[in-house]
């Protein structure tokens, strides 16, 4: 009997694997059940209740699991919530639901791989990764993983961190080394890719309709973040009301200043300080005011170029690029402490205010 | 080029398309294909015909004979509808294709300064050391990596594996950021825990600072161990000049510096990856100095050496250049280094064709050296005459009357 729970209790804290869909395929439970079936509303209630945790706390906690009638609740409340995250059709939601399940994946491996590596071999196995296990000669050395440099690739261009880049590697014949819980970081990623990768699903109206009781809390929930945090968040730079160019990291502060000494500066950067300011709330008269000083100033150009970048002829809000593109075209300019904390202008930006004004208040 | 000139070319273009042994790509059937041709337009306005797919070797190579272009290109994606518009091809995958080009390496403003020769001897020591990174680094076999001339001013590499195919431009930014040390912090291959056991026989000195010799640490260190080999075998001032240099110390810092690079015990433990605290500041300077040295360099424009572009065409290995009559010629890693382009991817013969010349121009050629002015009418062998007919540099002399 223990070790039926110990497996329910591994598959519903995993509920993304293949392992765990065949489980519910194989369960009999048809999605009509599902959705309607009162035997089911304590799956149906979980699965509203982890989109509201994704919502509010960013991680979606697991209980603890002390039978099996709970935990096939807990492992059907996945593809639940997964509907539930269809029918809303929020990007903004299906990003932060996908992360938080894969957060909470992540505090759950790095517990549990302590005293095994199986589910780590499980994870490689499941995500395609091809995986080798070092161990150093010496007893307490840590456990090292080697993975094939397309497979790092695969999932870690999107984590913004030098020590991430591949170029900071030990990259030998092809493979990369990582410690175990850099590796574990690793299957996080691919856990996200994986949650978010069909999200959201195809879901008929009539179904999203039976279960609009569920879904309208989560909406409200979702209405309240927005409020909070502006409406894109941190994307479409709403959220900063307050300019404060003391705060401003060093590569925009080095860009401005040459602009205001007239100094040439290339196309990349000019793109990077006007997505900047413009993310940080400055209108483009502010703006076009700034290259005033440059050599080959022409208003009209610039006027345009502004708008361009600002989206209002109908094309896409730029946001600044991150300090991996500025690095890449040579126009980072160089690091401060804050620097090492961050991997964006923008969030550069927001911490130092933070600081400041937490130092303020003392 | 005048369209006498231009019928001259393509006369001679047909003749090689038609004897040369085209070398087919993988998937030739999934590719884009693209051409700019010598037609009525050219040279000045180039016009690629794109979108353009063949069903199999001898479509193509028929496509070649009978238009002969100026410039054959291949896209080195694979797609499910390669010639349809860009949207709805159906991307595959593609291969992972490196373009060193003097362009990329030599900035504008220095380009006056170099012959076409020393053009070429540049790219060829980049390509060089991105093929140490791509064989030793990236863990690529010999076989996986197709070097070729790339008919003008430098060198393509074509990797065309199963694995890197479904890589992505993100992924992509990755190696070329690898290979041009772009977001490279050394202090990464630091390793700050010293009370690990794993030295051998021998314990670390007290606070030394241990290299972690893979990847870009490795080459660290052996920039270490060269710079203290060489200091070790020169004479006193000179070596204080050179760590002075390194370091920016005074004289008598670096003086004692030298007197402890030379201690035997020292040098054993730089060779080991253990650099004696003493030496933390000639760090950042060493550093500094290796990746200088060691990194794929581009003057200013960090996307093009190395592309990231997922959906670029790239120029048909042993097609021509219709800017320099050359082949796109495939190279062996084994010759690459006697690989003369003026040489060994010249195609065209030796009868003399009578020139007249649009500007003054040189260029040595298969061991010739030709020297010709603005205006002068000269005699020269065909592979010369095309070379300079395809630079615009000169037309074919007109017959008298």
């Amino acid at each position: 009997m223990e070790e039926v729970v110990k497996e329910g209790t591994r598959i519903c804290s995993y509920p993304f694997l293949s392992a765990a869909s065949r489980y519910v395929e194989e369960s009999g439970v048809t999605l009509d059940d599902l959705i309607s079936s009162a035997v089911f509303e304590r799956a149906r209630l979980r699965g509203k209740e982890r989109i509201i945790e994704a919502i509010k706390n960013g991680v979606v906690r697991k209980p603890v699991i002390i039978s099996n009638a709970q935990a096939e609740m807990e492992l059907l409340s996945y593809p639940f919530a997964r509907i539930l995250v269809s029918c809303i059709g929020d990007e903004y939601l299906v990003r932060r639901y996908a992360l938080s399940e894969a957060k909470a994946a992540h505090e759950e491996l790095l517990a549990s791989t302590g005293s095994s590596s199986d589910i780590i071999y499980e994870m490689s196995e499941e995500f395609g990764i091809r995986v080798d296990f070092l161990r150093l000669p010496h007893e307490h050395a840590q456990m090292q993983v080697q993975m094939a440099f397309v497979d790092y690739l695969r999932f870690t261009s999107n984590l913004r961190d030098k020590r991430w880049k591949l170029v900071n590697r030990g990259l030998e014949k092809g493979h990369v080394k990582l410690g175990k819980s850099e590796f574990v970081r690793i299957i996080q990623e691919a856990i996200y890719e994986r949650i978010k990768k069909d999200l959201p699903l195809d879901i008929p109206a009539d179904i999203c309709e039976a279960i609009s009781g569920y879904t309208v809390d989560i909406k409200k929930e979702l209405e309240e973040k927005r409020k909070k945090f502006g409406d894109a968040g941190f994307e479409s730079g709403s959220g900063f009301l307050v300019k404060d160019p003391s705060c401003f990291p060093p590569c925009i502060s080095y860009i401005l200043s040459n602009l205001k000494e007239g100094v040439n500066v290339p196309h990349s950067a000019r793109f990077a300080v006007t997505a900047f300011l413009l993310n940080m709330g400055l209108n483009e008269n502010e703006i076009i005011e700034i290259y005033k000083n440059s050599p080959d100033f022409d208003e009209d150009r610039t006027r345009y170029q502004v708008e361009h970048i600002a989206g209002d002829m109908g094309g896409v809000r730029y946001t600044a690029p991150s300090c991996g593109t500025m690095r890449t075209y040579g126009n980072c300019a160089g690091n401060d402490d804050m620097c090492e904390k961050v991997a964006h202008p923008l969030s550069y930006y927001k911490l130092k205010l933070k600081k400041k004004k937490k130092n303020e208040k003392i | 080029m005048n369209e006498r000139t231009k019928r001259f070319v393509k006369s001679k273009f047909e003749e090689y398309y038609g004897r040369a042994e085209i070398k087919i790509p993988k998937d030739l059937w999934m590719r884009e294909w693209g051409f700019v041709l010598l037609d009525q337009y050219y040279p000045a306005k180039l016009v690629m015909r794109r979108h353009k797919s063949f069903a199999t070797k001898e479509e193509l190579v028929n496509y070649l004979r009978e238009n002969a272009p100026a410039h054959a290109y291949h896209s080195s994606a694979i797609y499910k509808y390669p010639a349809a518009s860009m949207r709805s091809k159906g991307w595959l995958g593609a291969d992972l294709i490196f373009d060193l080009d003097a362009d990329h390496i030599i900035s504008e403003a220095e380009f006056q300064r170099y012959s076409y020769e020393e053009m070429l001897e540049l790219v060829k020591k980049e390509t060089v050391k991105l093929i140490d990174f791509l064989l030793d680094d990236f863990g690529f076999r010999e076989e996986d990596i197709e070097l070729v001339f790339s008919g003008s001013r430098g060198y393509h590499i074509h990797i065309k594996t199963e694995e890197v195919r479904g890589l992505g431009s993100r992924e992509r930014r990755e190696i070329v950021d690898y290979v041009m040390a772009t977001g490279l912090d050394m202090d990464r291959f630091l390793a700050v825990d010293l009370k690990e056991k794993d030295y051998g026989d021998e314990k670390p000195g007290r606070g030394d600072l241990r290299l972690i010799p893979e990847g870009w640490g490795k080459r660290l260190l052996k920039g270490w161990i060269d710079l203290f080999h060489e200091i070790a075998e020169m004479e006193e001032e000179k070596a204080i000049e050179v760590v002075k240099k390194v370091g920016e110390m005074e004289k008598k810092k670096a003086k004692e510096m030298i007197r402890i690079a030379k201690d035997e015990t020292v040098m054993k433990r730089i060779e080991r990856g253990q650099i004696p605290r003493f030496f933390k500041p000639i760090w950042g300077g060493i550093t500094k100095t290796v990746t200088e040295a060691v990194r794929v360099k581009s003057a200013d424009r960090p996307d093009e050496p190395v592309t990231a572009d997922i959906k670029r065409l790239i120029r048909l290995p042993t097609s021509l250049h219709g800017k320099s009559s050359l082949e796109a010629k495939p190279l062996r890693m084994e010759t690459f280094k006697d690989f003369n382009p003026l040489e060994d991817a010249v195609v065209f013969g030796d009868s003399p064709v009578e020139i007249s010349m649009a500007r003054s121009s040189s260029i040595k050629m298969k061991g010739g050296r030709y020297k010709v002015e603005e205006g002068e009418i000269a005699s020269v062998p065909e592979h010369v005459a095309l070379y300079f007919m395809c630079r615009g540099a000169a037309e074919i002399k007109e017959k008298t009357p």
